[in-house]
């Protein structure tokens, strides 16, 4: 092949212009690689996931006796989510017969309506991820008399509960309902005082589909408290505990106890209410380690340790209780446990008012709030409403609640400032019925509980009713097809 | 070539440095440390660089430099970019090696071009530090070069592709996969904070499965409801439909890697899965009743069907056959050598069944074998013309060469 000549341009000043060159464009494409940013892969879109058909449990007790009057509702609403998605809320009694529950609109509350039978609440479409349930009984007479009211419960496989009763005069029924065709079979394990208790029969219990079991603790007398684990082998089941206390053989109080969040090593109780009454902290610690749990009230002003219940010891598969009435004050406040094992507990909450008949609540450990909180429930004409929003986090949070009427008008909006480990009440005296949902940042650790009061009753009735996420999908972390998750 | 051994091996990985490139670094695994590498391809630069210096004008030495030059440029820029691949879009940076190769083959030529007749060079000057010089660089590329090969091939020996085996996920569910039945699994990996999920069936995992478009052909449907299926499970929404529409994907099981507690509890909560079950690596959920990947379905009832050719029961007029593969126009399927009628509903294809019994059959006819033999055909035609031959010699014709120098002579 010829070579390039250039006329009056010598060899060696071709040799310099060559590598003159080859330099400069080496310089180049190293400079150009350098300052050229990399594309980045397209973002992921935000993902909403078509959530199908989800269920929840209200469930009620057997018959109260001839001289009781009670009044059993259950509430249901929808949150206004996905307004464009199709969506409903629809009910049935767990075998299967249909009520008058019936839900199409976002953002609205079925009118409550009466049953005295178990009601399994169905949401399809955009509802699914977006509905909430109360039941609430208001019973005055008879030998159970107070307000008992708790959330609907959705299936599934374990189920934990701090601090049963299993005395003559604290006692406790473990109402088990599987929703499903077939049937469910479950295990439950029973934490003593002074540890693991072995109860015949408490394997392998099975409930038929479309039907409850009730199990009773009046065996375990002497244990008391007695916490119990769930756990499901096959199928899934929802458990609500039956709270019934007696003094000196009259009525003292009666409540539906839910179940508390898995043991961790943080957990998180809230809806403390105020006012004057016993505050009876349990703690279960299912590991085969003792447990050192430190306790924080989470208060107006920050987090305090409570006086005579700063620390509880809690032995292996054990469960422990501790007085947190002197700690309190008569506070309305949030509980933070933080233990070197996963535990989890619960605050039992009797009503004092002078002269009247006194009644329970129980406030189980709850899952922080994701996104959004709602309870079916903010008020009603049968109590007074208070919220109470506690903050966990170690980091302020800016929380937004807002209450609306079951038509779907917003009657009331207000933003709490929650400093960390501190709790902020609202009183709730919109128009009833009404619903509250309250909208909280992610990533935190905030927890709250509508609670019901009775000022005027013979029996001065106390309930809380813990508020819940149900968007559920919205807690998945990114998901994307990864090829290499299956090697 | 483009994209590399396979578009889902590295996805959207960090883009190399362009002086990692410019010494042949990062385009995939098996490459040689830094300083081997270094090593050969220095000495590559300098030997083009000798070649330029030498032949600054040559045209065939210039014009490999601006091959070489165009191509690494090609190169830094292409790693740069996020392409999507069809079928299935899967994001990826572009593999850069063959324009590397490109690249450097050119530097060697010219390098090779421009240093053509240093040795006679070197004889016909007289003797001074040049020439032991040339011997000591001539000695320095044959050592690289062989030392290179040799690399290369002990390398190449021991990896980077090796054989290993995939007993994370239990032997019965990779035996059920395998089945009759050919269930799919749906891998679901939480170690990273984030979900990865995939979709495996048949063989595992193959190279090449990202542009066969995976377990389901490259079916956009079916991709997106497998990741809202995934969606679902991890967040626990515990809804009635996840198992119906896993099992209209043919998933039969699910397994799910670095999940805590509270996670395996969520997913546990789905109705229609089975009692969870697995090892230290994760944990494997089976789906309640049994998935068949097709399935004849009646009336609501869904018969579980084999692979073909398979024998069906008598049944209603208002039957179809769900072969739980992508819908595809070239899908054929018999009932005893009658063609069935093809329908369309969702991303599988599915044939109407008529209510009598036999034996059912569906295929998806290919062009592979027949791209196969010719394959065939064109290698043994390249055998034939590359395969060395035998002159024969010229046979003269006496009467012949007469008539020609004939013919001359008259010319003349």
């Amino acid at each position: 092949m010829s070579d390039l000549r250039a006329p009056g341009v010598t060899f060696s000043g071709r040799r310099a212009i060559a590598l003159g060159l080859a330099s400069v464009a080496l310089l180049l494409i190293l400079g150009g690689g350098t300052l050229l940013r990399a594309e980045a892969p397209a973002a992921q879109a935000i993902h909403s996931p078509q959530v199908g058909r989800t269920t929840m449990i209200c469930t009620t007790s057997a018959p109260l006796s001839a001289t009781a009057r009670a009044k059993t509702e259950v509430s249901a609403v929808a949150i206004r989510e996905a307004p464009d998605r199709p969506g409903s809320l629809s009910g049935s009694t767990l075998d299967a017969k249909p009520v008058k529950l019936k839900l199409s609109e976002p953002g609205k509350g079925a009118e409550p309506f009466r049953t005295n039978a178990s009601i399994v609440i169905a949401a399809d479409g955009a509802m699914a991820t977006a509905s909430s349930a109360v039941i609430v009984d208001d019973v005055t007479g008879g030998n159970e008399p107070g307000l008992k009211a708790a959330p609907c419960l959705a299936p599934a496989t374990a189920h934990w509960f701090s601090g049963l009763g299993a005395t003559d005069e604290d006692s406790t029924d473990l109402i088990l309902s599987n929703p499903d065709d077939a049937q469910a079979q479950v295990d439950l394990r029973y934490y003593g005082r002074s540890g693991r208790i072995a109860v015949p029969g408490s394997p392998g219990l099975v409930i038929r589909g479309h039907d409850s079991r009730r199990v009773s603790l009046a065996d375990l007398r002497g244990e008391s408290p007695v916490s119990v684990a769930i756990q499901a082998s096959q199928g899934r089941v929802t458990a609500v505990a039956k709270r019934t206390q007696t003094r000196q053989f009259k009525p003292a109080g009666v409540d539906w106890q839910v179940p508390s969040v898995s043991p961790s090593r943080v957990v998180v109780i809230p809806g403390v209410p105020a006012d004057e009454g016993g505050r009876q902290l349990v703690v279960t610690n299912p590991n085969n380690s003792r447990a050192t749990v430190a306790v924080q009230v989470l208060g107006f002003q920050g987090p305090y340790a409570p006086s005579g219940a700063a620390s509880v010891d809690v032995p292996p598969e054990g469960t422990a209780s501790v007085n947190l009435e002197p700690g309190l004050a008569g506070e309305a406040a949030g509980i933070k446990l933080t233990s070197d094992v996963p535990v989890t507990g619960a605050v039992l909450a009797t009503s004092r008012r002078g002269g009247k008949g006194t009644d329970l609540a129980v406030q189980s450990a709850a899952a922080p709030l994701i996104g959004t909180g709602v309870s079916a429930l903010a008020t009603s004409d049968i109590a007074d409403s208070e919220l109470i929003i506690s903050n966990g986090g170690d980091s302020d949070a800016q929380a937004t609640f807002e209450v609306f009427s079951y038509g779907g008008v917003k009657l009331r909006t207000d933003d709490v400032v929650l400093a960390a480990n501190s709790t902020a009440t609202r009183r709730l005296n919109s128009p009833a019925p009404s619903y509250v949902v309250v909208n909280v940042p992610d990533d935190s650790s905030v927890v709250a509980g509508v609670v019901l009061t009775q000022p005027d009753r013979d029996v001065a009735g106390l309930a809380t009713i813990p508020l819940s996420s149900p968007d559920l999908a919205s807690r998945a972390p990114a998901t994307r097809p990864d090829y290499s998750a299956g090697r | 070539m483009f994209v590399g051994p396979d578009s889902a091996l590295d996805a959207v990985a960090t883009p190399p440095q362009a002086w990692q490139l410019l010494l042949g670094r990062e385009v995939g695994p098996g490459l040689p440390p830094l300083w081997v590498g270094a090593v050969i391809f220095g000495v590559i630069w300098l030997v083009a660089v000798l070649g330029l210096a030498r032949r600054p004008g040559r045209r065939a030495v210039l014009a490999a430099w601006a091959a070489a030059l165009a191509a690494l440029a090609v190169a830094v820029i292409l790693s740069k970019l996020v392409v999507s691949v069809p079928p299935v879009g899967t994001e990826v940076r572009p593999w850069v090696g063959s324009y590397l190769l490109l690249g450097f083959g050119a530097l060697i030529f010219g390098g090779g071009m421009g240093l053509d007749g240093l040795s006679g060079d070197m004889k016909e000057r007289s003797f001074s530090w040049l020439q032991p010089a040339s011997v000591l660089a001539g000695i320095a590329v044959c050592l690289v070069s062989v030392g290179g090969a040799a690399w290369w091939v002990l390398a190449g020996a021991h990896g980077p592709i090796e054989r290993t085996r995939l007993n994370d996920i239990p032997p019965y569910v990779m035996n059920a996969i395998k089945s009759d039945t050919r269930p799919r699994l749906l891998a679901i990996d939480l170690s990273n904070g984030s979900a990865g999920y995939a979709v495996l069936g048949d063989d595992h995992m193959r190279l090449g499965d990202a542009d066969r478009g995976f377990t389901f052909g490259g079916s956009a449907p079916a991709r997106e409801q497998a990741n809202d299926l995934a969606v679902r499970l991890v967040a626990g929404t515990a809804d009635s439909d996840i198992s119906p529409q896993l099992a209209g994907l043919g998933i039969g099981y699910v397994w799910v890697t670095g999940a805590t507690q509270d996670v395996q509890a969520r997913i546990d909560n789905t109705p229609g899965l089975g009692i969870a079950s697995g090892n230290e690596r994760g944990v494997v959920w089976k789906l309640d009743p049994a998935v068949s990947r097709g399935v004849l379905e009646d009336g609501g009832a869904r018969l579980p069907i084999g692979r073909s050719p398979a024998a069906v029961p008598v049944g209603s007029e208002q039957r179809e056959l769900q072969i739980g593969e992508a819908a595809d126009v070239r899908w054929r399927a018999n009932l005893d050598g009658q063609p069935l009628p093809r329908a369309a509903d969702g991303w599988q294809q599915m044939f109407l069944m008529p209510s009598p019994g036999g034996t059912v059959t569906y295929v998806l006819p290919s062009v592979m074998p027949w791209l196969l033999l010719a394959q065939g055909l064109v290698l043994l035609v390249a055998v034939v013309l590359a395969a060395p031959a035998i002159r024969r010699p010229e046979v003269r014709d006496p009467a012949k060469s007469a008539r020609r120098a004939a013919t001359l002579s008259e010319l003349a």
